[in-house]
């Protein structure tokens, strides 16, 4: 279960490993909190909808699992969005369509229609908390960068004028290409190279202690034949 | 096609049609929930806007704006002879019966003779408001009618823009607030962040600038970029100058 939840995290990362979802990794990084905000709901989105697929298994029809999946889908973003406008109409109407939009995003697809149809609920849960977890801290990334470079600033929450941290100088004459789409761009390539170098890393840091682990093995193998040989 | 194929067939439909109604029953339940807050919080928001825009004071009701309203002869003084005390001529749609964001109801509603001096006022000097005026709220200040909130649309560069402007009855741009951008972006932020559109207050009519060169003083440098927005919001506030001017028997 453990491992179901890293590999969201890191070994999978839905976007700087998988690639998928970065529609809105692009369009809504403008500012942390939307960044974070928009991941909360997709981890919600996939939180429910692995919950209830996993639960529904064997009683949606496997041919029928698609169209389930989107009418289930589609209700619950619908219901996630109605609730922002409620509850926090600022951040909802920065968001724009991006919470509807979650409707069809692949991540939530695809985990709902592959790994929900097939695990139990403990497991699908791990996953979908793994995978959006995965998501926000993309998403939060991209965002901290794109805003701290692109405005000078970091929002920590929607009300202007609260939470809001303007660095002196940079808030000043910020490097607004950063803000900008090609900026989402470049920010992603920058950060995806700089995940891929830390887990190349890792794993090479690991192939190593495996390998000594196993010359080791062999050594005190080679050492108790030694005392016991002839 | 015997019972059990029936079955076959028919079972995954009923199942994917109990998915759909629990669908449809989260959606209902979350919107008979939500929409009551929605509502009051839209109309909370309007109504904060509409005290920001009149600087503090309280805009009265809502009148949408005709497209094809007063000129500066004839039927302006003719409206303004009928509505002769502030209470009426802030109702000024009401006194001749004029269907508001109707061209066709506006000719109807008039008697023949109006009906003939509007067609004459409007091909010829006659004040047109091609829709950026959408509509006018009256604001009062002790018992006496002070100026219009007036509702813009303004043609900006990421796209249309809903702005809140408060003028004199002599059409003075007093204050304006921005509420609603469809293209949001750093312009938003930018403008909130120079208080641009303050630059236009104590404009009226033709002084209100619609390029930035035609700018003095210390916010002229901060409007960089963004020359189609400036010049639509100039050109917006023009025409309400103009239309509250009208209103306010100028």
């Amino acid at each position: 279960m453990l491992q179901d939840f890293s590999r969201g995290l890191f070994t999978r990362n839905p976007v700087f490993v998988v690639l998928i979802g970065l529609c809105p990794a692009l369009a809504v990084t403008v500012q942390f909190v939307n960044a974070v905000v928009l991941g909360a709901c997709v981890t919600g989105a996939l939180l429910c909808m692995g919950l209830s697929v996993s639960l529904l298994r064997n009683f949606i029809p496997a041919n029928l699992r698609i169209p389930a999946v989107l009418i289930m889908l589609t209700a619950l973003t619908t219901a996630t969005d109605q609730l922002l406008k409620a509850t926090a109409p600022v951040l909802s109407s920065r968001l724009g369509i991006y919470v509807p939009l979650i409707a069809v995003n692949c991540l939530i697809l695809g985990r709902a229609g592959t790994f929900a149809f097939t695990h139990a609920p403990g497991r699908t849960v791990a996953d979908a908390l793994g995978m959006g977890g995965g998501f926000t801290l993309a998403l939060g990334l991209i965002a901290f960068f794109r805003e701290l470079i692109g405005s000078g600033t970091i929002t920590f929450f929607p009300a202007s004028g609260y939470g809001l941290i303007a660095l002196p100088g940079l808030a000043d004459s910020p490097a607004a290409v950063i803000a900008g789409p090609v900026g989402a761009f470049l920010t992603v390539g920058l950060l995806m190279g700089l995940f891929n170098v830390v887990r190349a890393v890792g794993n090479r840091r690991k192939a190593a202690r495996r390998t000594s682990d196993d010359e080791g093995e062999g050594k005190t193998e080679g050492e108790a034949e030694g005392r016991t040989g002839p | 096609m015997n019972r059990a194929d029936l079955r076959n067939l028919i079972s995954p439909f009923w199942r994917l049609g109990v998915v759909a109604v629990a669908a449809a029953a989260v959606i209902v339940t979350v919107g008979l929930a939500t929409g009551p807050v929605i509502e009051d919080r839209l109309a909370r928001g309007e109504k904060e806007l509409l005290r920001a825009a009149a600087g503090g004071l309280a805009p009265g009701e809502r009148y949408a704006a005709f497209p094809l309203t007063m000129s500066r002869t004839g039927f302006a003084e003719r409206i303004l002879a009928s509505c002769p005390d502030d209470e009426a001529r802030r109702r000024i749609s009401a006194c001749y019966e004029i269907l508001p964001d109707d061209t066709v109801g506006l000719k109807q509603g008039l008697p023949e003779s109006d009906r003939t001096a509007l067609s004459l006022l409007v091909s010829s000097i006659g004040y047109r408001n091609e829709g950026t005026v959408r509509a006018y709220y009256p604001v009062e200040s002790s018992g006496s009618l002070t100026g219009f909130v007036l509702e813009l649309s303004v043609r900006g560069f990421g796209g249309g823009m809903k702005l809140l402007a408060y003028f004199g009855r002599d059409g003075v741009v007093r204050n304006a607030v921005l509420a609603e951008e469809a293209g949001r972006g750093p312009w938003r932020e930018r403008a909130k962040a120079v208080r641009l559109l303050g630059l236009f207050a104590g404009a009226k009519g033709r002084e209100v600038p619609v390029t930035r060169e035609s700018l003095t003083g210390a916010g002229a440098d901060a409007v960089t970029g963004a020359t189609v927005t400036f010049r639509g919001l100039g050109l917006a506030l023009r025409e309400g100058s103009r239309f509250a001017a009208r209103m306010g028997g100028f």
